[in-house]
C-alpha cells in the first residue's frame, strides 16, 4: 500500500507538471494582452513600460522559465496583472477559504439528504416515495442551477424578506447559497443510490442476512449500505476538489467573495499570473482528491484493500 | 470609458456603474419624479441616520492612482483622495470646476506655467497635506517604473513624454512644488483643457512614505491607503464589499453628510434588481427594458436618464476601391434610419447619434452639443435621397451604377447574439434603402482588431467614449497620426485644426475649429457614421439626495444626504 501511494504521488507530480506546461504556454498563445480590458489602443511608450515591468517583453520560454523558478524556490505565484499588488497565491487561499465553507455545507448536506433520500426511493421502489425523489432529481439534474438560485433569491429575498439578499460574513449569507448548490448533489447521489441500492438488494447475501434475522435496519446500515455507497464515492473525489474552487453562479448571484470568479475573469482579462495560480490550484486539488478517493476504496471495500496487499 | 467590444453587454455595466460611481448626467432629462419630490422632500428633515447602500459591477483593480484605469477604482479614488479640484455640477446639472485640495489656481499669460495653492489639512492619519504630495503623486505616474496605463494623459506637462520612456529624469518634470502651499506646474505649450486633467487619478496627491513602505503593495489593500478626501475606507472584501466612511480629518467635513457608504459588489443583473426592489440598495443602473419598465411603475424610485459621453458608430475604410469615394460613404452613412435603430435594436434606450461628439462634453462653460449642431442631420436635409448619392458615386468611380450588382460587406467584431441581430438588421436596412447586396460577417474581437489594422474591410463597426472633459478627446482620435480607428482617412486641413484647437486658450475659437473639423469629418468626408450615443437609466429612491449624476462630474457622495427615509 506504502509503495502503491509514493507511486500515485510521483504520477501526481508529473502529472501536475505537464498540466503547467500546456497551460503556460495556451495562455500565452491566445490573442490579446493584460492590457487589453482597457478595450483601447494605448500609446506605444505606456504599452512598453508595462510590459517591461512585468517581464512580459521577454520571450514566452524566458518567462516559463523565470515563473517555474520562483514557484519551485519560493512557492510564489507572482502578483496579478489584473488587480495590480495583489498577491496571486494569498488572494487564492483567501478566496478558497470563503468558497471551502460554502461547499462543504453544500457537500456535506448534499450528499446526506442524497444518500438519504436514495435509500429510501429504493426501499420503496415504484411506489410514492420512490416517485417523489425521481420528481425532485431530474429536477436537480435538469434545471440549471442558475435558476434555481434566482427563483431562491427572489423569493426568499424579494417575495418574502427572511434572508438578505447577497452579501457574505454571517451564516445567513450561507443559506440560500447552500441550498441552491446542494440541490444539484442531492439529485445526483439519490440517483445513484437508488440505482446501486436495488442491484445490492437483489444480491444472495441479503437474502442471507434476512434469512438469519438480522433486523431491516441493520441489514440496509451493514449489507446494503456498505456495499451500495462505493460507486457514489467515485464522484465524489471531483466534487471535494470543486469544493474550494467555487461556483461562478453561485458567487455571482450571492455576491459571494469566493474564488469561482477568477478562474473566469482571469482567462478573459488575460490576467496570466492568475489563470496559472487558479489552474495550479485546481490541478492539484482534483489529482489529490482521486489519491484520496483511491485510498478510501481501498477502506470501504476489502476486496480492492486485498488484492492490493496480494501484489 | 472607452468600449469597443461586447457592446450589447457594456452598455448594461455602463448602465449599472453609473449608479455607484455616482457619475451619469441628465441630459434630456426625464426625471419626472425630482420635481414633485423635491416638492415634498422641503418639509421633511434630513434623516437622523446618514448612510447609503449602493452597488458597483465590479471589483476596482486596484486603489493605487497611479496604476489601474477601471472606472470603478476612479469612482471609489474620487471619493477617498481630494484631487487639485473637482468637477462638481450646479442647479442645472451642468459642471462646473471647483476649488478642492487647491484653494486657487493662477496661470502665466500664455497658459504654460500654472500655479496652484494647496490648502491647509491633513490626512486621515494627522499628517498635513503639503504640496509635496501632489508632486509626487504626478511624477510617480509618469516614472517609467510605475508602468502607469494612464500616464499618457499627463502627455501636456512639460517633459513627460521623455520622463515617461526614460529617457529624462524625473527631476526634469515640469512639476515642482516651490513650498508647502505651492505647486507650480509647467506645461510644453499651452493646453486649453488642462483643467480638466486636475481631478484625473494620474495627478491625484500620494504620500511618498506610505508608497515607499508599502511598494508594489501599495493600494491593494486597505492598510497600505491613507486619505485625503471626503471618505476613508473602513471595510474592503475584495469583490464582495467596500464600506466608506466620513473622514473627520477631511478640510471641507462639515459639508458631508453621509457618515457611511456601503457598496456592495455585485455584477449578476437580476441580483441587482432584487436588491433594489427589496431596498438593500437605494440607487442602481437598470440596463434590461423589462425591468426598466417595472421600476418606472415604482412610486418610490425616480428615473433619472443619463447619455454616456459615448459614440457607437460605423467607419469605413477609405482605402477600399468602393469606399475611397465620399459620394458612397455619404450614401452608407444616411442610409440607416437611425430613430428606428435606436427604438428596435437598442430598445429606445439609445440616442440617436448624428454627430461624433457624444453629448455631455464641454467646451468653456457650454456644452458642446448643445451650441454645434451635429453634421449629418445637415447633411440628410441636403441629401434626401441616398440612393442618388451612392450611383453618383459608382458613376465617379467609374463602376456600375446599378446599385443591386454591388456586394458590400460589413465586418463585426464579436460572434454573441445581440451582434448578430443587429447585423442582421443592418443588412435589411441597406438591402432597402440603397439596394445594393449586404453581407455581414462575424469574427471575434481580436481578429477584427487585426484585419482593421491590415485594412482588410469594408465597413466596421466600434465604439468609443470620451477620456477627459473636452472635445478634443474624441476629435484627436482622426488625426491622421492617432491610429485609433482605421479608416485609413487623412485630411491635412483637419490635422490643422485639431492642432489649432489644442493650443487655443479662447474657447469661442476652440468651438470654430471644431465644428469645421466635425463638418469635415461627418459631412464632406463621411468618413464615419455615427449611430447611437449610449444612454443609461438610474433608478433611485426618492429619499436619496444630492448624489452626482454628470458622467465627468467628480462630486459623488460628498454633498449626498438622506431626507425621508
Amino acid at each position: 500500500m506504502g509503495r502503491y501511494i509514493l507511486k500515485r504521488i510521483g504520477y501526481m507530480f508529473l502529472t501536475l507538471f505537464i498540466i503547467t506546461t500546456l497551460t503556460f504556454f495556451l495562455m500565452h498563445s491566445i490573442p490579446g494582452d493584460p492590457l487589453a480590458h482597457m478595450a483601447k489602443k494605448l500609446p506605444e511608450q505606456i504599452r512598453l513600460n508595462y510590459y517591461e515591468k512585468y517581464g512580459l517583453d521577454k520571450p514566452v520560454i524566458v518567462q516559463y522559465g523565470k515563473f517555474l523558478k520562483n514557484v519551485i524556490t519560493k512557492g510564489d505565484l507572482g502578483e496579478s496583472l489584473r488587480y495590480p499588488g495583489r498577491s496571486v497565491t494569498e488572494t487564492i487561499l483567501k478566496n478558497a477559504k470563503v468558497s471551502g465553507r460554502l461547499g462543504i455545507q453544500a457537500i456535506v448536506i448534499g450528499v446526506t439528504i442524497g444518500i438519504v433520500l436514495g435509500i429510501i426511493a429504493a426501499l420503496n421502489r415504484n411506489r410514492w416515495p420512490d416517485y417523489l425523489v425521481m420528481f425532485i432529481a431530474i429536477l436537480g439534474v435538469t434545471v440549471p442551477v442558475f435558476i434555481i438560485a434566482a427563483l431562491l433569491q427572489y423569493l426568499f429575498t424579494v417575495r418574502f424578506e427572511l434572508l438578505p439578499t447577497t452579501g457574505w460574513g454571517k451564516f445567513k449569507h450561507t443559506i440560500l447559497p447552500t441550498i441552491a448548490m446542494c440541490f444539484g448533489s442531492i439529485a445526483t447521489y439519490a440517483r445513484y443510490m437508488r440505482s446501486n441500492v436495488l442491484e445490492v438488494i437483489n444480491q444472495d447475501y441479503i437474502l442471507t442476512a434476512q434469512a438469519k434475522g438480522v433486523s431491516p435496519f441493520n441489514v440496509v446500515r451493514k449489507h446494503v449500505l456498505r456495499n451500495a455507497i462505493l460507486p457514489a464515492i467515485t464522484i465524489l473525489g471531483p466534487q471535494i476538489a470543486g469544493v474550494f474552487t467555487g461556483s461562478f453562479v453561485i458567487e455571482r448571484i450571492f455576491g459571494i467573495p469566493g474564488l469561482g470568479f477568477y478562474y473566469v475573469s482571469s482567462i478573459s482579462d488575460r490576467d496570466y499570473t492568475m489563470i496559472i495560480g487558479t489552474t495550479i490550484f485546481y490541478a492539484t486539488l482534483f489529482v489529490f482528491s482521486q489519491l484520496v478517493v483511491d485510498i478510501l476504496y481501498g477502506v470501504v471495500d476489502p476486496r480492492i484493500r486485498v488484492s492490493k496487499s496480494g501484489k | 470609458m472607452r468600449f469597443k467590444k461586447y457592446l450589447s453587454l457594456t452598455i448594461v455595466l455602463v448602465l449599472i456603474l453609473t449608479a455607484l460611481t455616482g457619475c451619469g448626467k441628465k441630459d434630456a432629462v426625464n426625471d419626472t419624479g425630482s420635481q414633485e419630490s423635491e416638492g415634498q422632500v422641503v418639509e421633511k428633515p434630513l434623516d437622523s441616520e446618514q448612510y447609503l447602500n449602493l452597488v458597483m459591477v465590479a471589483e476596482p483593480s486596484t486603489l493605487d492612482a497611479s496604476k489601474g484605469s477601471d472606472s470603478y477604482s476612479n469612482g471609489i479614488l474620487n471619493e477617498v483622495l481630494e484631487p487639485l479640484t473637482r468637477l462638481e455640477e450646479d442647479e442645472d446639472l451642468k459642471n462646473v470646476l471647483r476649488p478642492a485640495g487647491a484653494s486657487e489656481w493662477t496661470h502665466n499669460e500664455d497658459g504654460t506655467v500654472w500655479t496652484f495653492k494647496i490648502r491647509d489639512a491633513k490626512w486621515s492619519d494627522g499628517v498635513a497635506v503639503r504640496a509635496q504630495d501632489y508632486e509626487y503623486g504626478i511624477k510617480r505616474s509618469l516614472a517609467q517604473d510605475t508602468a502607469a496605463p494612464y500616464a499618457y494623459l499627463l502627455a501636456p506637462i512639460k517633459n513627460a513624454a521623455e520622463v515617461n520612456s526614460g529617457q529624462l529624469p524625473l527631476e526634469e518634470l515640469g512639476v515642482k512644488s516651490l513650498d508647502d502651499n505651492t505647486l507650480e506646474i509647467t506645461l510644453e505649450s499651452p493646453t486649453p483643457y488642462f483643467l480638466q486633467l486636475t481631478y484625473q487619478r494620474v495627478m491625484m496627491p500620494q504620500r511618498q512614505d506610505v508608497v515607499e513602505k508599502h511598494k508594489d503593495k501599495y493600494g491593494s489593500e486597505i492598510d497600505t491607503l491613507v486619505y485625503n478626501g471626503p471618505f476613508t475606507i473602513t471595510n474592503w472584501v475584495h469583490n464582495s464589499e467596500i464600506v466608506l466612511t466620513k473622514n473627520d480629518n477631511y478640510w471641507d467635513k462639515d459639508i458631508v453628510k453621509l457618515n457611511s457608504v456601503n457598496i456592495k459588489i455585485l455584477n449578476d443583473e437580476n441580483a441587482i434588481y432584487n436588491s433594489l426592489s427589496n431596498r438593500s440598495i437605494d440607487s442602481s443602473g437598470v440596463g434590461k427594458p423589462e425591468w426598466i419598465e417595472k421600476f418606472k411603475g415604482n412610486k418610490d424610485l425616480n428615473h433619472i436618464e443619463v447619455t454616456n459621453p459615448q459614440t457607437f458608430f460605423k467607419f469605413f475604410n477609405t482605402k477600399d476601391k468602393v469606399f475611397s469615394n465620399a459620394n458612397v460613404r455619404k450614401a452608407f452613412a444616411l442610409a440607416i434610419d437611425r430613430e428606428e435603430l435606436a427604438n428596435v435594436i437598442f430598445h429606445g434606450i439609445n440616442v440617436p447619434a448624428y454627430g461624433w461628439v457624444s453629448p455631455n462634453i464641454s467646451i468653456g462653460d457650454e456644452e458642446f452639443r448643445s451650441v454645434s449642431e451635429e453634421p449629418i442631420r445637415k447633411l440628410a436635409a441636403d441629401n434626401p435621397n441616398p440612393k442618388a448619392l451612392l450611383i453618383k458615386g459608382l458613376e465617379e468611380l467609374g463602376m456600375d451604377t446599378d446599385p443591386s450588382k454591388l456586394t458590400v460587406k460589413m465586418t463585426l467584431g464579436s460572434t454573441d447574439q445581440w451582434f448578430r441581430t443587429y447585423g442582421e438588421y443592418v443588412q435589411q436596412m441597406y438591402n432597402k434603402n440603397l439596394g445594393v447586396n449586404f453581407e455581414v460577417e462575424f469574427v471575434e474581437w481580436p481578429v477584427f482588431t487585426s484585419m482593421a489594422e491590415k485594412g482588410e474591410f469594408q465597413i466596421g463597426y466600434m465604439a468609443w467614449g470620451a477620456e477627459f472633459n473636452d472635445p478634443i478627446s474624441l476629435l484627436s482620435l482622426l488625426k491622421s497620426d492617432a491610429g485609433s480607428i482605421q479608416t485609413g482617412w487623412s485630411n491635412e486641413r483637419y490635422d490643422e485644426l485639431i492642432d489649432l484647437a489644442s493650443k487655443e486658450m479662447d474657447p469661442k475659437k476652440r468651438l470654430e475649429y471644431f465644428a469645421e473639423a466635425e463638418k469635415i469629418l461627418l459631412y464632406d468626408e463621411a468618413v464615419l457614421a455615427p449611430t447611437v450615443y449610449p444612454k443609461y437609466n438610474i433608478f433611485r429612491y426618492k429619499y436619496v439626495q444630492n448624489l452626482g449624476v454628470t458622467p465627468f462630474g467628480t462630486a459623488g457622495y460628498k454633498y449626498g444626504f438622506t431626507q425621508g427615509r
